[in-house]
């Protein structure tokens, strides 16, 4: 046994897990999958005293659809996203993000709301949910809030979630019209994004740009979220066009991330690389 | 402070002990349990030797707090043999010659035997896809990959 003791405790409805992150607060670490959060513990990179394992919580789990929108709880896991019909004919770009998450056994056990809570800055789903314009619920003893993905992330492992809250809920409008994909690049099976793009446009009569839209996941210490409309509106939906959005990309991006999987450079070249053949998916 | 009763039920059989909360599954099957084919590598769900099937479905249980399988059924490659002969996935393995050190090999027989049973079809493609959670550092995987996809073709078959 590696990590250092800890109390766990694994409440069965919200109220109870809410009582007890509001008491422990940030001496408290949520766990759902489990799958950044035990092997950074096992790395001794994080030391909880207590943990609270949401995935006895009724109430957070399941995919919901209605006229309006797409509810995902918290607890719901890569796999059931990736291989969800609805969340496919909603989203498809979504579901192209879970199933590029880890390996099938990562895919098994960790959460979509594990993940945006980590926010890793190479995590898949952050750059989806901002283009997107999803809503995160969060929840506290006193209190609902909603809080859109786009101001959620606030900088690596960093977000708007305060420490007597918790995620419950992702809210995803539904948008007639809009096409989208996702692209990511990663060096080896399974791994992080070096860089990787998210795309939503609306065509008008199915030839020239009304909207589009631009998430950046890996590159930066946060998610991207850039909105090309005004730039690109009236262009019209071809290869030409493609070029420029990764061009434009490029230009956006501030400071990249320069490691030992890649610098800086490079993760903004590639960044504008996979907004253009996102794009050129989505356009067909 | 921090322990808890666990319950979990393996290859068929119920373990219960009074566990640290921060046993990993993986060292409860081993320590606990005492069924040591499940094997611990990397610690940080990279590697997937020591991947079983929880509730049925694949999972790395070195990124699992045993407490958290309270309750669940678990299956180790323990489970899929009687020890004393070897199971089909074992018996291609070994023809195949699909492993050298044989560190990763129960968990890549796990996830065969999870894939087996799902009765999806598969490209190579697909298989390579589907084993990229579980690393072998020895042999490249040209054999394994060729097991599997002859495992497929003989379920086809049946």
């Amino acid at each position: 046994m590696i990590s250092r003791p800890f109390e766990y405790f694994a409440p069965k409805t919200l109220e109870d897990a809410l009582t007890i992150v509001n008491r422990f607060r940030d001496e408290a670490k949520l766990i759902a999958g489990g799958q950044s959060l035990v092997p950074m513990m096992n790395l001794g990179l994080v030391s909880p005293m207590y943990i609270v394992d949401l995935n006895k919580v009724r109430g957070i789990s399941g995919i919901h659809e209605t006229s309006k929108a797409l509810t995902i709880g918290a607890i719901v896991r890569h796999y059931e996203i990736a291989s969800s019909e609805t969340v496919r004919s909603v989203i498809p770009m979504l579901s192209e993000a879970a199933g590029h998450i880890g390996d099938m056994h990562v895919r098994h056990r960790g959460t979509i709301g594990g993940s945006v809570c980590h926010a890793d800055p190479a995590a898949d789903y952050p750059p989806v949910l901002q283009v997107a314009d999803a809503v995160f619920e969060l929840r506290s003893k006193r209190r609902k809030r909603l809080v859109k993905a786009r101001e959620f992330f606030r900088d690596a492992f960093t977000t708007a979630l305060r420490d007597d809250e918790i995620l419950t809920r992702i809210q995803i409008p539904k948008r007639s019209g809009w096409l989208n994909a996702y692209e990511k690049l990663e060096f080896v099976s399974g791994g992080y994004a070096v860089a990787s793009a998210a795309v939503m446009v609306k065509l008008k009569e199915g030839k020239e740009i009304e909207n589009l839209m631009v998430g950046i996941g890996g590159v930066e210490r946060r998610p991207l979220f850039i909105d090309l409309t005004s730039e690109f509106t009236g262009r019209p939906a071809n290869g030409g066009t493609a070029e420029e959005i990764e061009v434009s990309v490029i230009s956006r991006i501030q400071n990249p991330i320069s490691d030992v999987q890649a610098d800086g450079e490079y993760r903004q070249t590639m960044a504008g690389v996979l907004a253009r053949r996102a794009f050129r998916r989505c356009i067909g | 402070m921090g322990t808890t009763q666990v319950k979990v039920r393996i290859n068929g059989v119920e373990h219960s002990a009074t566990v640290d909360n921060r046993m990993l599954l993986c060292d409860f099957i081993r320590d606990v349990a005492g069924l040591t084919a499940t094997h611990i590598g990397c610690m940080t769900g990279n590697c997937g030797a020591c991947t079983v099937i929880m509730d049925g479905l694949t999972v790395k249980s070195c990124t699992l707090l045993a407490v958290q399988a309270n309750g669940s059924e678990i299956t180790t490659l323990e489970g899929l043999s009687n020890g004393l002969t070897l199971n089909p996935i074992q018996e291609i393995f070994h023809k195949n010659y699909a492993v050298q050190c044989g560190y990763c090999t129960p968990g890549i027989l796990i996830t065969v035997h999870y894939l087996l049973s799902n009765k999806t079809p598969m490209s190579v493609d697909d298989i390579r896809d589907k084993l990229s959670g579980n690393l072998c550092r020895c042999t490249g995987y040209v054999n394994i990959v060729k097991s599997v996809a002859e495992l497929l073709k003989r379920d086809e078959l049946k």
